[in-house]
């Protein structure tokens, strides 16, 4: 049986004990169902590692992406294995739990490499792959990642690291032309930004920025949140001061964004509230109840309708009992990684993945068209870019409400 | 800054301090009859939530049954907790009990990520909307978390004071050996306190659930907001508590609606410092051996 194992630091911290202990527990009772079945038949098996938060704050997006991996692996396996130079290789998937924090992710990372072996990680969130880096890259490990922030950690001095989720400043080239043909150019004239007080909520300040400037949208104001606020009235209240026509929360998970609804709804304020990071609609419902009106949601695809998209549902309600729009956008990652392997004709030439993963193009999938891209922003093609599905919440319905290719600058 | 903004600011200040202060007087209960560190606090407040959700949610029984419920539910298991763990650690080095409750953080903490999962859920709400009036929202959820959060501390401070079994819970705070000699039953109020204060957490977390969200790993911060309560209001008085809560809940909502919301944290440290070094004991609290 796989277990976490708990490195106790030489302070030992009440909170870091708390969540390092809780997610010892969980971890090693999660460990064992998220095995492939196939893993130890296969006469060759070629592991990918996730070093992903499956507890605290941002687990949902962690369990989302771990979902689409164990996912993807049975699925990949039971129609054969991954073809390397004309023979099959099965897929194992590792979990380990980085609570979304930096030292445990790092830690997480050192075991799934030096333990495991393995050569392809993935991982969750700026904290974890903060910590996942410091390990993969000098490794020569390929990493795929949902991270916002830190592009000082991206690019051509990390030429193993790929950026699968659209960032919300690529999903910006989508959502925010939707929201002037949806709301009207004139009604969109000024904006004010909520993020997380943290490096990731910084680096999202700026590509707002940059997002309104292209778009020739005045600011208003921007506000950081602590991850320890309970209520959300006083930060809404200072932000809506200057009455901005639409409100970005970003990265802000689907608890803190429907209570920065909720908040701004109470308040009075009635223009429409973005959150490229939620992407998901039950608990924006569940937790704003009737407030939640006039919410964009970017790459949230809540009516699948395409037959890989209804497979997909289908498929992840079977195997984890529920699914959501998140689940779904992550679960192509494998497919690309495993497209590059094949394409690069080797499961240990990481360089040789890297570079054919660049080039790997995905058709139908749950987002629909996957192209990895960034070449002129980041000097690497690293950074996924699909068709951004974007749902709307109006008077407490979520509906699918557009879908487009992002429209990218040149320079990107 | 207008006049509408600073009464908005003073509303949710007072609305947050009342509820900061449900949270503290149990957790102040606890430490004056027992003396001893409840770090699990929080972990009731987070669980009196979920019994609520569960209860209106998922059983869709009626609203304030549940709150009823479940403070009943945190009563006992405050209880029982009392009777099974602390009850033996009496007297000895408080280390052990504080061992034991920080225990107690990680078995529930880590056992509600496995049941309730790790989304965000909400409770609705029964009242809803809310009225302008002079440039002011007056939020009616809020507005009756906060009189009901008043109507049931103003009930315990009367429990204390007025009651048989609120004079015989004081006499065991004020002087154990005294109390017992005059036949009070120490050993039961240890229990009737811990029960009391764990179900006092559960209604805090019912009525801040509803007006927030719930997850399992609320309970941390609430540990931490009554904690830092109890300090400032002095361990083991219930009016600390409530001046503590109202002064950290203005801080919260003031200084983060004028400056920012990392500045109201550093704001209310320095408030804490603040009275510890001129009263050491807190506004209102008395000195413990």
């Amino acid at each position: 049986m796989k277990n976490n194992r708990i490195i106790m630091p030489k302070t030992l911290h009440r909170r870091k004990f708390i969540t390092r202990s809780s997610a010892a527990i969980l971890g090693g009772l999660a460990a064992p169902s998220i095995l492939p079945k196939y893993a130890h038949a296969a006469t060759k098996t070629i592991k990918i590692g996730g070093a992903v938060p499956l507890t605290g704050p941002v687990a949902y997006w962690g369990i989302s992406t771990m979902q689409g991996f164990v996912d993807g692996a049975e699925v990949i396996n039971e129609n054969g294995g991954v073809m390397v130079n004309g023979e099959a290789h099965m897929l194992e998937v590792i979990n380990y739990d980085t609570k979304g924090e930096v030292a445990d992710s790092r830690a997480a990372t050192l075991r799934l490499v030096e333990q495991d072996e393995v050569k392809f990680v993935y991982t969750q969130a700026a904290a974890s792959t903060v910590g996942m880096l410091q390990v993969t890259e000098p490794a020569n490990v390929l990493s795929i990642a949902a991270c916002w922030g830190y592009l000082d950690l991206f690019g051509e001095d990390y030429p193993l690291h790929f950026r699968a989720e659209m960032s919300d400043y690529e999903q910006g080239y989508a959502y925010i032309p939707f929201m002037q043909e949806h709301y009207g150019k004139d009604s969109l004239k000024t904006a004010a930004f909520i993020g997380p007080n943290d490096q990731d909520g910084f680096d999202c300040y700026v590509s707002y920025q940059r997002l309104l400037k292209y778009y020739g949208i005045e600011e208003t104001g921007f506000e950081y949140f602590n991850w320890e606020d309970i209520d959300f009235f006083p930060i809404v209240s200072k932000t809506i001061r200057n009455n901005p026509d639409f409100i970005v929360t970003s990265p802000s998970p689907p608890g803190i964004t429907a209570s920065i609804i909720k908040a701004a709804r109470e308040l009075g304020y009635k223009g429409p509230i973005c959150s490229p990071a939620a992407s998901e609609t039950d608990t924006i419902l569940e937790v704003a109840g009737e407030h939640a009106h006039d919410v964009v949601l970017p790459v949230t695809n809540v009516n699948p309708s395409s037959e890989s998209q209804i497979a997909i549902q289908k498929r992840f309600i079977e195997r984890f009992g529920s699914f959501n729009a998140l689940s779904g956008n992550y679960s192509w990652w494998i497919y690309s990684l495993v497209a590059a392997i094949e394409k690069a004709g080797t499961a240990e030439d990481t360089n040789a993945i890297a570079e054919a993963m660049a080039t790997i193009v995905l058709e139908d999938t749950y987002v629909g068209r996957v192209t990895w891209e960034g070449a002129n922003a980041h000097g690497l093609n690293r950074q996924g870019v699909y068709d951004c599905y974007t749902t709307l919440i109006e008077n407490g319905q979520a509906t699918l409400a557009d879908v487009r290719y992002p429209e990218l600058p040149e320079t990107y | 800054m207008s006049i509408p903004e600073l009464l908005q600011m003073t509303l949710t200040g007072i609305n947050l301090g009342v509820m900061y202060a449900l949270i503290a007087v149990g957790l102040t209960l606890i430490f004056g009859v027992m003396r001893i560190i409840q770090y699990a606090h929080g972990e009731m407040y987070m669980l009196g939530a979920f019994v609520l959700y569960y209860w209106t949610e998922k059983f869709a029984m009626p609203y304030w049954l549940g709150i009823l419920a479940s403070f009943i539910v945190i009563f006992a298991l405050g209880a029982v907790l009392q009777i099974v763990l602390f009850r033996p650690l009496q007297g000895k080095n408080i280390l052990n009990s504080l061992a034991v409750s920080l225990g107690l953080v990680f078995i529930i903490s880590s056992t509600g990520q496995i049941f309730f999962g790790t989304t965000v859920k909400g409770i609705d709400s029964v009242v809803t909307g809310g009225l302008v009036f002079g440039g002011v929202y007056f939020s009616y959820e809020r507005l009756m978390i906060t009189v009901v959060a008043t109507i049931i501390i103003f009930s315990l401070w009367v429990f204390l004071k007025k009651t048989k079994m609120g004079t015989a819970i004081r006499a065991v705070s004020e002087d154990p050996d005294a109390a017992a000699l005059q036949g009070i039953r120490t050993q039961r109020i240890h229990w009737l306190a811990f029960g009391l204060g764990s179900g006092l957490a559960a209604v805090a977390g019912c009525l801040m659930g509803t007006l927030l969200s719930i997850v399992p790993s609320m309970g941390f911060l609430a540990t931490i907001k009554a904690f830092m309560i109890v300090i400032m209001g002095g361990l083991g008085s219930v009016p600390g508590a409530v001046i503590g809560g109202l002064m950290l809940g203005m801080i919260d909502s003031v200084v983060t609606t004028t400056i920012a919301a990392d500045v109201a944290i550093i704001v209310s440290f320095v408030v804490i410092f603040l009275v510890l070094v001129f009263k050491p004991t807190g506004l209102f609290g008395q000195k413990w051996d």
